[in-house]
Order: C-alpha cells, then structure tokens, then sequence
C-alpha cells in the first residue's frame, strides 16, 4: 500500500544501496484518519473518515524506520500547508520494534470538501517516508427552518426488525391481519435502514456501533471515541470529538446518558469516552467525570455500574471496589501530555482509593442509588448520577415480576440485593426533567441495553420484555417531543443481533406444552396458518400479565450457539443457554463457528431507524450509521429544511 | 500471539508423543455423557468414598452480601466475616469460559457462561462470585464441569487486585471438590493440551479485542468497484 508512495521514491533518492535493499527505507505503516487513499490507494469516495467544520480530531501516523534509525521530525500537511500544532500537542513517540507514532492532537477544519492528507517523516539519516490519505470535512446547510434544539438519541441495543415485530405483536396482539395498536417507535413519522459496519469487520459490536453516533466515524470493534493505532496503552489513541463536547463547545448544550446496562458498558461510554479498549473499566468511569463533565457539559449519568465509583478499600467490611492497575484490562487512565495539550484534558491517575461517587457529588450531581432516590428528587436538580446495581441493572421481565410480588426473584438475578432498580421509562422520566433545564437545549442517549444481552442469551422473554420497556422509554420522549417542538428524537440500534425471526407460534395450550416430552417440542412449533395470532394479556403496569400465554409466539435464532430449547420462560435469569433447561428443552444446535461461542452473536444485517420531531425528515433511505450524525447535527447546527 | 493456533498445534504433539495422556484424554471432553460414564465406571471399579469435613461450615451465596445493598458499597454480612480466614464448604455451579487459567476458576450460585470477548469486565457476572484458587497440577487446569459442586477450602474476603483486571472480593482456597449430590471426591485439573477449545489468557493490554490491522493489500474489498482511478491490482 504506502510502498507504491514511498517505496519508489526512496529507492530513486538513494541509489544503488537502497535498490540492493528495497526494505531499507523508513515506511508510513498507517496513517490517521483511515481512508481507502491511504490503504488501497483509492480515492474515490465514499470516503472513510468525515468531520463536521471545526469537529476536532487527531492527525497520527505510524513509521516503521530502518533498525536502529530513529524519526526525528513530522510533517503533516492538509492540501499540501503544512498543518501547525498548539503548543505541546504533538508528539513523536517511539513504540517499539524501530516504530514510531507521531501525532497532532485536536486538528480540526472549518472547511468543507476532501481534503489530501500528507505525512512526511523525516529519518535520523535524512531519509523521508511519505504517506497520503485523504478526509471529508461535511457540508452543513443553513437552512430556512428551525433547528433541533434537542436530541434524543434512543438506542435498543442489538434491535433489529425482528426485536420490534416481537414487542409489537406481544404488548400490542394482532388480529386479522392487522397490528391492535402501533408502538411507540412505530408512529414516528420517519423510517430508514441503516448499514451498520464497523472500520475493521463487517460485523460491528457495540462499541463502533455507537461511536459512530456520537463522532460521525468508524472505530474498530472494542474502540470507542478513537481511531486503532499501533500502540499497547488504551488511552493515547487518536481521537475524535464527540457530539456532546462538540455541541456543549458550540451551542452550550447539555449532554445526559441513560442505560440499562452497567455505564462502564460500550454503548454509554461510546458517547463520552476515548479509548480502544471497550472494557477498561475505572477509567472509563474516571473519563466521565474529568472529561465528560468538564468538557461535555454531562448533567445525567444512569445506569449500573456502582462498583467502579467506589474506593477500593472502603469501610471495614466493604465486598467492592474500583480496579487498581493501569497495564492490565479494567486499569485506570493515565493520559500523554500532547493529549492533554491537545484536548485540554488532565492526565488522569491511578487512584484505586477514589470515590468517584463523592467526587461526582461535589461536582454538584444529585446521587440516586435506587428508584426511591430518584423520586426523591425535588425537581430543581440540574446534574443527576445514578447507579442502581453493581453490574448490569436487572431486566424489567424481573423488575416487573418483583415489583407484582416481591416474593418472585429469580435466580441468577440480583433483585434480592438490589430491589428497587427503576425501569428505564422512569430513568427517562428523570432525565429529562433535568436535562429540559438547560435554555440551550440536550442531547442525550437512551439505551435499552438487555435487548442484546437477552438475544445473546437467547432468552427470548427477558429481551421481548425489554424490548417493551425500551418502547415505553420513546413513549416518554415523545410526549416530550410534542411539549417540546424543536426535539429531534432519533430510535434505532447498533447492530442486530442473535439473527432474531419470529418463525411462527405455538400450537398449543401453555399446559399442555409443560406436558410435552422433550422429544416432542420441536412438534408443537405452528408455522403460517398454524401460527394464528399469539395473544398476550397487558397488565395494569403497562407489562404482560405472563409471557407464557397459550398458544404463544416462536422466536428463531440465526445467529445462535447451542441451546435448548422448552418454548417456555426460564425462571432462572442469566444461566448459559447450554447450561438450561438441558434436561427439560431439546438440543438446537448452533452455527457459530470458532471456539467457546457460548451465546448468540452480533450479525451484520441492517438496522431500523425512526425518527420524529425537528429534522426527522432527513433520516429516511438506507445510509451508513455514521450518516445518521450528520443529519443530526444538520438539523442541530443548520436547522431542518 | 494466537493461542487458538497454540491449542491446535499442542496435543497433536501431546497425543503423538505421550502415550500417557492419551488416557488423559478420555474424560477431558466436558460433555456430560462422558462424565456420567466415567462416574458409573469409577463407581463399580471401588466403593465410593464421599468426602468428609466437619471442620467446615456451609456458607450459602446469598450469606456472603447483606441484602439489600445500600447506596454505596456491598458489605460483607457478620456471618461470612466471622468465617473469613477458616474453612468453609460452598455449594454452587462452575462459571463456563474460554479462558484457562493453570489454578483459578470461578464459582457462583446459578449456571453462568462468560464470554470475555463480548462482555469484558462490564460482564453479567453476581457479585457474589467466588475466585477459586486450586493448588497448581503440572500442565493442567480446571475444566468446567455442568453439575453441582461443594467445595471445601479457606475463605478469604477483601478486595485483591488480580492479573485478569478484575478486583476478587470472595477467594476460597480450596482443597477438596466433590460432587453436590453424592459427596464423591472429583478432579477438575485436566491437561491443558486436550482442553481444546479454549484459550490461555494473555496480558490483555490490547483489550478486550485485539486490535485489528488494516488488511494487506492483497486483499482489497474495494477491488470489485467500478473505478478508474488507482487500482492496488495495477501497481
Ligand atoms: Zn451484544
């Protein structure tokens, strides 16, 4: 790739020497942003990486020099002028192996078009390597109509089609042929399909399939915030800006981030914090605080997660605590100075004795450890943290079950310890009474997290479960929407997953499919006519009376790994799909290849996008994920047509 | 470096050259057919002896945390602070995953599977969950098991930090793994070579995913465009 640019020109300029060794000469091995002009020689769009006019982000190359040579100088040059980094915002590091990583932190252009992207390093021996990319800075229109002062961004983590169909047809029953009653994300007057891959695989996990919401731009699987680099440390990777500093920068907006999932998870971080590393823990949650809060204007944070606010060695008899290494996963953050310089970030420390709860408390936030300390509140809070469980938040088809009869706690799950965990409508519910404060408007993120985590399970009640407390979260939004105008409310997903079809129903009575012999389950699956219409009962709190109706709906798995399957809800929570009803389902073997797939996966199938409220009206069609930004920030920046 | 092909390429080394393990082999396979075989077999080959310990006290998972939590952290309950230090017999199930480690294992009440590289460190894991630490067996480690255990040893409470990243609050030291139901002794430690399909976990400082790198230029997805300007095929 890079040898047709410098390969040849390094060859000419040293002679003889150079062509007996066409290997002896420094190379450009990657160069950041990505682009096809630089890995394939292509420039012809689409093209890779795009900004909005004055988004920052990071210019990085990586150069393989000669053994024993080291790189003395960089040059960056955008359209052939050499670009100048603020003071100390830019660095060249050596990383091993004669490689060296050279970087200026917090670039940006106010420009729109393609730009050429030109790294030329210079080698302690006067040798040059070059390399040549390319970047869009997006054109944003200022239009005639007004602009979005809100977004919401709602994110069923892992809902494709299927997910939605699955909600619909057991919180709102069918029945000749037609829906009862649409959902919520259903009368969202706008729909389009979104292509969800990630820069290195067609099939995308969450982290990328967030990032791309949140900067606009592909991110590896398992990175999040940055571009991949050549680099062993999970924290100096190049950036991007996010939305929520970009817009808090630009608009004085406020950022707010609601999930079900523990707030260290992809999905959430994705939308404030820069790292390749997904899973890195107590850093993540450190960023969200000296970074997110500083620079992003965050005010809400909700979800699980408690164990990485807490010091590690606590009160006599304290059984958590936050994560006390910087080098192995789940260590803390220690930024390089350009990024510091560049981003005007601190440094971070690894500080195990921390309590980053208390710190988030005198940074002005309101603490709720549970659904009594949100409803606590006397409604004049403007910063709002809440953390409900150590880990994950239960799912509602539990929460729910426990809130009917607190007796009912499944195994697996951790009701018992944490028995007043909100469901994600009355998180929402709270986000945006605090959010809805500020007079330059929001952008938030709402994440239905367990619909992935269930379909990866397999567990096809707990994630249709959680597919309708998702639905209920838009419910909310969009009552806010109608109070509130100029809010774009944006639903949608990061990927698929687990391949999810509704293949038919069940041909028989709940009863009698208790009684069936494993042998005979896979007989009672009713396939077109024999389908008819599942009919579920809603209960006074807006949720099934049972998942276990007669005659119910039948979910397949593409995506799976094995099971077994009884067709019925698995009263205990969380327990491998190899592990269940072993004795009680019939084996379904799965496809996925490689070793240890224990869950059902990700796929690469496309998306459902709705959209309604100011701006809606461009997110229709089928488009990349990381268009999906840009019409939001069209409509946040230049307003709606 | 890839332990998948690491774990390909060892027991074909294994199998041809050490006619020992070859009987090893036998019940490494954790499919439960096997198991329940090798448990009947063993049965009518000597009478079985169940394990016995009356120095222990049974400590059930939900003992080890008050519940419910409070705002801030978990706390250890009086009862599993008093025993923190002696010997105590946990019944449970052992958490399935991919990643072999020569002494550890995790514990928990109900049947988890872990997939390291979908979860990380955010996982769905209890916080209940018991690092079991096993006296080391050369070249060999735990190999999951499906049914229910009692294991004996010496607990241990507070927050370590450990190589994996995760901070353990609960340990057990233990000595003696027996099956729940009949109290019979069991040996978990396997030979690593023929516990295909798992991996040995390596400092993780790429994260939960290693970092991927662009494709050689030799394979370029781009090749079938319709274009005309530079082609990688043509240089
Ligand atoms: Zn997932």
């Amino acid at each position: 790739m890079k040898l047709q640019n410098s390969g040849k020109l390094i060859a000419a300029i040293t002679g003889l020497f150079a062509l007996g060794n066409a290997f002896a000469a420094p190379t450009v091995t990657r160069l950041n942003p990505p682009s096809a002009l630089f890995t394939y020689a292509d420039a012809t769009p689409p093209y890779i990486s795009r900004f909005l006019p004055a988004q920052r982000f990071d210019l990085q190359a990586t150069i393989q020099a000669d053994a024993g040579k080291t790189i003395t100088s960089v040059v960056f040059k955008v359209n052939g002028t050499p670009v100048t980094a603020a003071g100390g915002a830019s660095a060249i590091t050596s990383i091993g192996g004669d490689k060296f990583s050279a970087t200026i932190r917090g670039y940006s252009n106010s420009t729109a078009g393609v730009k050429t992207l030109v790294v030329e390093a210079t080698q302690s021996d006067s040798l040059v390597a070059t390399g040549t990319g390319n970047f869009e800075i997006a054109s944003i229109t200022l239009n005639a109509g007004r602009k979005a002062k809100n977004i919401i961004w709602l994110i069923g983590d892992g809902t494709g089609i299927a997910h939605r169909t699955a909600a619909r047809i057991v919180s709102k029953g069918a029945s000749l042929g037609k829906s009862n009653e649409p959902l919520a994300i259903d009368t969202l007057p706008v729909t389009g399909i979104v292509v969800t891959h990630s820069l290195n695989s067609i099939v995308t996990d969450s982290a990328p399939g967030a990032h791309c919401y949140s900067t606009g731009n592909k991110a590896n699987n398992g990175q999040e915030g940055v571009f991949p680099d050549d680099t062993t440390d999970k924290w100096d990777n190049p950036r991007i800006e996010h939305m929520g500093s970009y817009l808090a920068r630009t608009q004085g907006k406020w950022l707010g981030i609601v999930s079900t999932a523990d707030v260290e998870d992809a999905t959430p971080a994705a939308f404030a914090v820069s790292t390749q590393d997904r899973g890195a823990g107590t850093g993540i949650c450190d960023m969200y605080l000296d970074e997110a809060v500083a620079n992003h204007n965050l005010h809400v944070l909700m979800g699980g997660g408690r164990k990485w606010f807490l010091p590690l060695d606590g009160s006599a008899g304290a059984g958590s605590g936050r994560v006390n290494s910087s080098t192995s996963s789940g260590g803390d953050y220690v930024v390089p100075s350009d990024v510091q310089a560049g981003w005007s970030v601190p440094a971070g420390a690894v500080d195990p004795n921390r309590n980053l709860i208390a710190d988030f408390q005198t940074a002005g936030f309101y603490y709720a450890p549970d659904l009594a300390g949100l409803n606590a509140m006397t409604g004049s809070e403007t910063k709002l943290l809440g953390l409900f469980n150590s880990g994950h938040m239960d799912v509602s088809y539990d929460k729910i079950a426990h809130r009917r009869n607190a007796a009912t706690i499944a195994p697996g799950s951790l009701i018992a310890t944490y028995p007043d965990q909100p469901l994600l409508e009355e998180m929402t519910d709270k986000a945006l009474t605090v959010l809805s404060k500020n007079a330059n408007g929001f952008v938030m993120m709402i994440e239905g997290a367990s619909i992935d985590k269930q379909a990866h399970n397999m567990d096809t009640e707990r994630w249709v479960h959680d597919a309708i407390e998702f639905d209920k979260a838009v419910a909310k939004c969009i009552a806010f929407q109608a109070a509130n105008p100029d809010t774009l409310i944006i639903v949608t997903a990061d990927h698929e997953c687990a391949g999810i079809a509704i293949s038919g129903g069940s041909t028989v009575t709940d009863a009698a499919l208790q009684s069936t012999a494993v042998g005979s389950l896979k007989g009672i699956v009713g396939t077109y006519d024999n389908a008819k219409f599942p009919a579920y009962t809603i209960a006074g709190d807006g949720y099934p009376t049972t998942m276990d109706v007669d005659y119910r709906m039948i979910i397949g798995y593409a995506g799976n790994s094995d099971r077994y399957e009884t067709w019925r809800s698995s009263p205990s929570y969380n327990v491998s799909p190899q592990a269940r009803n072993t004795t009680t389902g019939y084996l379904v073997t799965g496809q996925q290849p490689g070793t240890g797939v224990q869950s059902a996966v990700h796929t690469a199938s496309d998306i459902p996008l709705s959209a309604g409220g100011r701006g809606a009206a461009a997110f229709t069609g089928v488009f990349d994920n990381t268009d999906a930004f840009f019409k939001a920030m069209q409509a946040a920046i230049g307003g709606s047509k | 470096m890839n332990l998948k092909s690491l774990s390909f390429v060892l027991p074909v080394i294994l199998l041809t050259g050490l006619g020992l393990l070859m009987l090893a082999g036998k019940d490494a396979a954790t499919v439960a057919q096997n198991r329940d075989s090798d448990a009947a077999a063993s049965a009518v080959a000597s009478p079985v002896v169940p394990y016995e310990d009356s120095s222990s006290v049974a400590l059930k998972f939900e003992e080890i945390f008050v519940m419910p939590a409070g705002p801030k952290g978990l706390e250890y309950t009086a009862k599993a602070w008093a025993l923190a230090g002696k010997r105590v017999a946990l019944t449970g199930f052992m958490l399935r995953n991919d990643n072999i480690d020569p002494a550890i294992f995790f514990f928990c009440e109900t049947q988890h599977a872990y997939d390291e590289r979908e979860e990380g460190l955010a996982d769905s894991l209890p916080p209940s969950l018991v690092q079991v630490i096993l006296p080391v067996k050369k070249n060999s480690a735990p190999a999951w098991r499906q049914e229910k255990l009692t294991l004996y040893g010496t607990l241990e409470l507070g927050p370590r930090q450990e190589q994996s990243g995760r901070v353990s609050h609960i340990r057990l030291q233990c000595d003696a793994v027996t099956d729940a139901a009949t109290g019979v002794p069991l040996e978990l430690r396997k030979p690593v070579a023929l516990q295909l399909g798992r991996a040995i976990p390596i400092p993780n400082d790429l994260g939960a995913l290693p970092p991927s790198t662009t494709p050689p230029p030799f394979f370029n997805p781009r090749r079938n465009r319709n274009s005309t300007t530079h082609h990688p095929d043509k240089l």
